[in-house]
């Protein structure tokens, strides 16, 4: 009983598992990288199906049949020390953080929306006031400053908000 | 007629149970994997993420069903992992000092404007993300920040200094 629960691949097959695993996280990366889906907050039904079938696509690709405990378990650690691993370079480095996730953009400074990059982030007037109207407002009076956020929401700083110093971060932040 | 048998197809009871230990084992593991490796913040789970928690889960689907398309171990396998997920949360409610071990206790990211840069490594939080937690809670950056906690659900919770 015990022998059929504690089954493992040969040392081989481990190491065939774990490198055909690490190849297909970064494939799966690059890939989601190149189609330019970052915007989590604003996933349809059809890029949430994608995901899911892509993981099921690459399934047989990482453990290849082995229905053995070690082959999934192996799998799934060598998973989860490559997502940390791109974590921890983001973490380190704002550069790759920029490169993989995006950065935030300023629409609208200190009442004035700023046109050039509402246009080139693709987002409509309606959807600006759509936005503003969720978080209360129902004109860009009173507001300090809205931001496209790299997950797609739009965030609104109210002018009454409490600036102690005034910096700009991003360059997507900075007034054009 | 055919049809039937098929959806029925007969599996060993061994083969259940065996199947079921499996799929046990493979929960505690990957609990265990997550609280060492995962990512605190999973309210910040961006797309890769993402992709990485389904090529998981597929890749440990053949280690806990053993390969078989078989209804019982389908079946048996789903709900020993319902049950085992149960019992853990019955057991955090009834010892919340084992929960609080095990989980996590919040951690201050930002403490009357200042942010805590080691606790923001550690915690493996950019600083993007605490500028966007803040944004969204309408506050321009941590400055205007009295604390800002990462919760141990993954979120970030942002109390602003008072005006004036």
């Amino acid at each position: 009983m015990l022998r059929d629960v504690l089954d493992y691949p040969s040392p081989h097959a481990a190491m065939v598992i774990a490198g055909k695993t690490a190849v297909v996280y970064v494939v799966l990366i690059a890939g989601l990288r190149l189609l330019g889906k970052r915007e989590l907050g604003q996933m349809s039904l059809a890029d949430l199906v994608l995901i899911v079938i892509l993981g099921n696509a690459v399934q047989n690709a990482m453990i290849n049949n082995d229905n053995t405990l070690g082959g999934g378990v192996i799998a799934a650690f060598v998973l989860l020390v490559m997502n940390r691993l791109l974590n921890a370079v983001m973490v380190r480095s704002p550069r790759a953080e920029r490169a993989l996730i995006g950065e935030p953009s300023l629409l609208v400074c200190d009442g004035k929306i700023i046109e050039g990059h509402v246009a080139s982030q693709g987002v409509t007037h309606d959807q600006l006031y759509a936005g503003l109207r969720e978080h209360g407002f129902d004109s860009l009076e009173g507001v300090h400053m809205v931001v496209l956020e790299v997950d797609g929401t739009m965030s609104v700083v109210p002018r009454t908000a409490q600036v102690l110093k005034t910096r700009r971060h991003y360059r997507g932040l900075r007034l054009p | 007629m055919t049809v039937v048998v098929a959806v029925l197809r007969p599996v060993s009871a061994h083969r259940v149970e065996v199947q079921v230990i499996k799929s046990l084992i493979v929960f505690v593991l990957l609990v265990g994997g997550f609280r060492l490796l995962g990512k605190r913040e999973a309210a910040q789970l961006n797309i890769y993420d993402l992709a990485m928690l389904m090529a998981l889960a597929n890749a440990v689907q053949n280690a806990m069903t053993g390969g078989l398309g078989n209804l019982p171990i389908g079946l048996a396998t789903s709900s020993a992992v319902l049950l085992a997920a149960w019992a853990i949360s019955r057991i955090f409610r009834r010892h919340p000092a084992l929960e609080r071990r095990f989980v996590g206790s919040p951690a201050i990211l930002v403490r009357d404007g200042q942010v805590l840069h080691p606790r923001l490594r550690r915690q493996r939080v950019t600083s993007s993300e605490l500028f966007e937690a803040c944004r969204q809670h309408g506050i321009e950056d941590p400055s205007g920040c009295a604390l800002a906690v990462l919760e141990v659900d993954g979120s970030i919770s942002i109390i602003p200094r008072e005006a004036g």
